[in-house]
């Protein structure tokens, strides 16, 4: 079966709006760590939560800027999304890494501006690890006191970055993560402590 | 199978009468409007069966979330039986098919016009309030490209000088609903038209608030623990309405009433605006003063729109 | 005896069979058929096509049946509809030049190649109610010409172009196709392309009102009629799969060349600008103003004074439709009693304040 004939979701309303929810509810509340419904194959090099966010969010009027290990998936998102590939980080409308230590620095994607904040990229990243009991200490909307985050395999440059893109809020970029059937998010309002 | 084929409800429209494509859009305005708390997100607003001004923006973002295990309350001021609540709410029962409630506290997604319910929203529940003119500083800019810089500079000095002239011309701040608020300390926000006495339950409110202005084509958010604050200043702190009297049916002297002109001499009685909360406190043994003798007798059977010869 | 409204779903559903009952009116009256409404009251059906931005006459008439008869109402009706409707693509741009014409009249100039064609126009009748109407005569047939029209009849403003008198109209090679205002919001600056889909999709009224306040000197662009043209014209779509484009069928159309005060730059002569408007199905008169809105809106681009309601693109873009203005206007029949409740609250206060400041000032006098 070649990658693009893989099948997407077993329903494809149902199991999108599902994906939605919790993904909303993930980025309603920063750090917390949902579960989403994955399709009924995903292709090689992409964890089900990926996919399935792929599916959701994306299609003809998103072009999606895919890093170097996610290229080859190209043609299956292209397939069940219509989605056009990225050529540059700074005029996609979300962007995918797979490699999330060989990531280009955050100020190379889209943060939008002052006045059209939400024309910035929304990065999925797909890590090796994500746990709610340890790592960063985050505060902000959606955290009733504060949330805790740890997410394997990221640089500590990518850290700093993080911590300064606060300043420029409401500029910034939204970031998914992604784990297996799990997801996290770390919208741009979210202040990462430690 | 290709995403773009999409299985059909019954009646030949898709579940919540939206296409995928529309979803997605609407979705993605959505979590773009959660993580920048109170900006207005334009959005490609559709054309619905219902009338702009009627709550299109809501049933859009409404019919975005909605799945086939949320319980859905719909009111309008407050009240489940209004008749925009009940066409609504008989809109979504007939496109997706999912439970509807009265009660405030069994919903998982409330839509509503000009109330937030009385009992306290908990964390899961989401609140999508119907937006007539979602732009807060419309009144003072009718400028587009003005309001959008002056949010961009988050320069909203002009509000606060309009609302100290409310206060030396009448001694006190006029605006008595959609009274602005600030969120999350940066942008400047209408809370729809909701009586200012139903502004404090915004702020930090355990439920995730979503905005939708259908003809004014913006979806906007304030995700759960938010500070929402009530624009004001030290010598005039922001108050809510507050009424002499008590429910007269459920005697509640803290929730919001509505006047009722019970007779053609022009007699009133109070009773909750929110029909869930008035109708739980009596379940429960609480009771008010009663509505004067004789009133409801021919409203009770009010339901025939009243036809010439009958 | 006051009654509170309470509504129900028993009282919503009994409104709905009452409203059929009138739709239906005397049943003693035979009911109209679609066919009726589409070949009798063709130009309600146009406009009802034009302004809900969907070309289907039966659909229309449908419409227009449906809504007894309001226009507004059919428009809605058929944008309801069109929303839940798949697009396939987009049409290549029509060629208005190659129209079958069935009217075509210029003011500009005493003839035109092609000549001037009346066709089936209202113009130069008198307005008299024709009573043989009422007594359901049919019509003596038309006289049909000598000699049949030429298939196309050239654009009148091509006379101007040669001349270089009027703006050449040059679509830049790299110019992104114009987005779709039914699936995006309308953002500023708007685009030419996004402020001729709004002002076609506008109310006439709207527009007429509009064009109209421009002739008295609200905005006075000095317009002629350089050309007004109805007939059929094909609408064709480019199958990428066959590299070709396909003829998808012939629909009506009017289209309106507005000729307007001329500009000019130090690198540009004196040149003659341009207005355009058009309407599915024969539309002259929306065609027309909406030529005239259109220009007015292109003021500040030719470097005029923006100072008139026609002139002012957020006003005039933002309030022109009239789905959108119907649903806002008739909202306030919804109940407000909470607001109203609130504003009660306030103004009692209010009132209460300055009759304790009376007072107290009266008290002050009398010591």
């Amino acid at each position: 079966m070649t990658t693009t004939a893989l099948p997407g979701f077993a329903d494809a309303v149902h199991d999108a709006q599902g994906s939605f929810r919790k993904l909303l509810e993930a980025m309603a509340h920063p750090g917390r760590i949902v579960t989403v419904p994955g399709p009924r194959a995903v292709p090689q090099g992409l964890d089900p939560a990926t996919a399935s966010l792929l599916l959701t969010l994306c299609d003809g009027e998103t072009p999606v800027w895919l890093d170097a290990a996610a290229e080859a998936v190209a043609g299956w998102l292209a397939f069940h999304t219509g989605a056009p590939v990225a050529s540059a980080t700074g005029v996609a409308a979300f962007a995918v890494a797979l490699a999330p230590l060989q990531m280009p620095a955050l100020d190379g994607f889209d943060w939008g501006t002052d006045e059209v904040p939400e024309a910035s990229t929304t990065l999925i990243v797909q890590v090796k690890a994500l746990a709610d009991d340890a790592g960063w200490t985050l505060r902000g909307p959606g955290i009733a006191t504060q949330a805790r985050l740890s997410v394997a395999g990221l640089s500590q440059n990518w850290c700093t970055d993080r911590r300064a893109m606060q300043a420029a809020f409401p500029r910034g970029v939204d970031v998914v993560f992604t784990c297996g059937h799990r997801v996290a998010a770390l919208p741009r309002t979210t202040i990462m402590e430690s | 199978m290709n995403a773009m084929t999409e299985p059909v409800a019954e009646d030949g429209y898709n579940f919540a009468f939206l296409d995928e494509q529309t979803k997605r859009m609407i979705r993605r305005a959505i979590l773009k409007a959660v993580a920048i708390p109170g900006h207005q997100i334009p959005f490609g607003s559709r054309e619905m069966p219902l009338s702009y001004g009627w709550g299109t923006g809501g049933i859009q973002v409404t019919a975005a979330v909605i799945g086939r295990d949320d319980t859905l309350k719909v009111i309008d001021q407050g009240a489940d039986d209004t008749t925009n609540a009940v066409s609504i709410r008989g809109f979504f029962r007939r496109m997706t098919g999912v439970a509807t409630t009265e009660r405030t506290d069994q919903a998982t997604i409330v839509q509503t016009r000009h109330r937030i319910p009385e009992t306290r929203l908990a964390e899961g529940q989401v609140i999508v309030y119907q937006v007539p003119i979602p732009e807060p500083l419309r009144w003072l800019e009718p400028r587009e490209t003005e309001t959008c810089k002056m949010h961009g500079l988050a320069e909203y000095g002009a509000m606060h000088v309009k609302l100290y002239e409310d206060i030396v011309r009448y001694g006190r701040i006029e605006t008595a609903y959609d009274y602005p608020v600030m969120v999350n300390g940066r942008y400047l926000m209408r809370p729809s038209p909701i009586p200012k006495f139903d502004n404090p339950k915004m702020d930090r409110m355990p439920a995730l608030q979503l905005f939708g202005a259908g003809r004014e084509k913006r979806i906007y958010a304030v995700p759960p623990y938010t500070s929402v604050k009530s624009l004001d200043f030290e010598d005039h702190p922001f108050e809510v309405e507050r009424w002499e009297h008590c429910c007269a049916l459920c005697g509640s002297n803290d929730s919001f009433l509505d006047e009722i002109v019970v007779d053609d001499s022009g007699n009133r009685a109070f009773v909750c605006s929110d029909t869930d909360y008035c109708g739980e406190r009596r379940a429960q043994g609480h009771q008010g003063a009663g509505m004067p003798a004789g009133y409801g007798q021919a409203a009770a059977d009010g339901a025939a729109p009243g036809r010439k010869g009958d | 005896m006051y009654v509170a409204v309470k509504g129900g779903e028993r009282a919503i559903a009994n409104a709905h069979a009452w409203l059929a009952e009138e739709r239906r009116g005397d049943p003693g009256v035979p009911e109209l058929s679609i066919a009726q409404i589409r070949e009798q009251q063709r130009l309600a059906v146009d406009r009802v096509m034009t302004e809900g931005s969907l070309y289907d006459p039966d659909l229309a008439a449908l419409a227009l049946k449906q809504a007894r008869g309001d226009q507004v109402e059919a428009i809605f009706l058929l944008r309801a509809y069109r929303t839940t409707l798949a697009r396939f693509g987009a049409s290549l741009p029509l060629e208005t030049g190659r129209m079958t014409v069935r009217r075509r009249v210029s003011a500009i100039f005493k003839d035109v190649p092609g000549g001037q064609v009346l066709g089936p126009t209202f113009d130069y009748t008198h307005r008299l109610l024709d009573f043989t109407l009422a007594a359901n005569g049919e019509p003596p047939a038309a006289p049909v010409a000598e000699a049949p029209l030429a298939d196309t009849l050239p654009p009148v403003i091509d006379v101007l172009n040669r001349e270089r008198l009027i703006e050449a109209e040059v679509v830049p090679a790299d110019e992104a196709p114009p987005a779709d205002l039914t699936r995006e919001p309308l953002r500023f600056p708007a685009s030419r392309a996004m402020r001729l889909q709004n002002l076609a999709r506008g109310d006439e009224g709207f527009l007429l009102a509009l064009g109209y306040s421009t002739q008295r000197g609200y905005g006075r662009n000095h317009p002629f009629a350089g050309e007004i043209r109805f007939g059929e014209v094909t609408v064709e779509l480019e199958a990428p799969e066959l590299g070709f484009a396909v003829e998808l069928g012939d629909i009506e159309l009017t289209e309106c060349q507005m000729v307007n005060q001329f500009a000019g730059s130090k690198t540009e002569p004196p040149q003659f600008t341009r207005g355009y408007g058009t309407s599915f199905g024969h539309g002259e008169r929306k065609a027309m103003a909406m030529a005239l809105v259109d220009r007015s809106l292109r003021a500040a681009e030719l470097g005029e004074e923006v100072s008139s309601p026609a002139q002012d693109t957020e006003f005039v873009l933002y309030h022109s439709d009239n789905v959108e203005a119907q649903g806002f206007v008739q909202h306030l029949k919804l109940p407000h009693y909470v607001d109203f409740q609130s504003e009660l609250t306030v103004i009692r206060a209010m009132r209460r304040a300055a009759a304790q400041t009376a007072e107290a000032a009266l008290a002050e006098a009398a010591e």
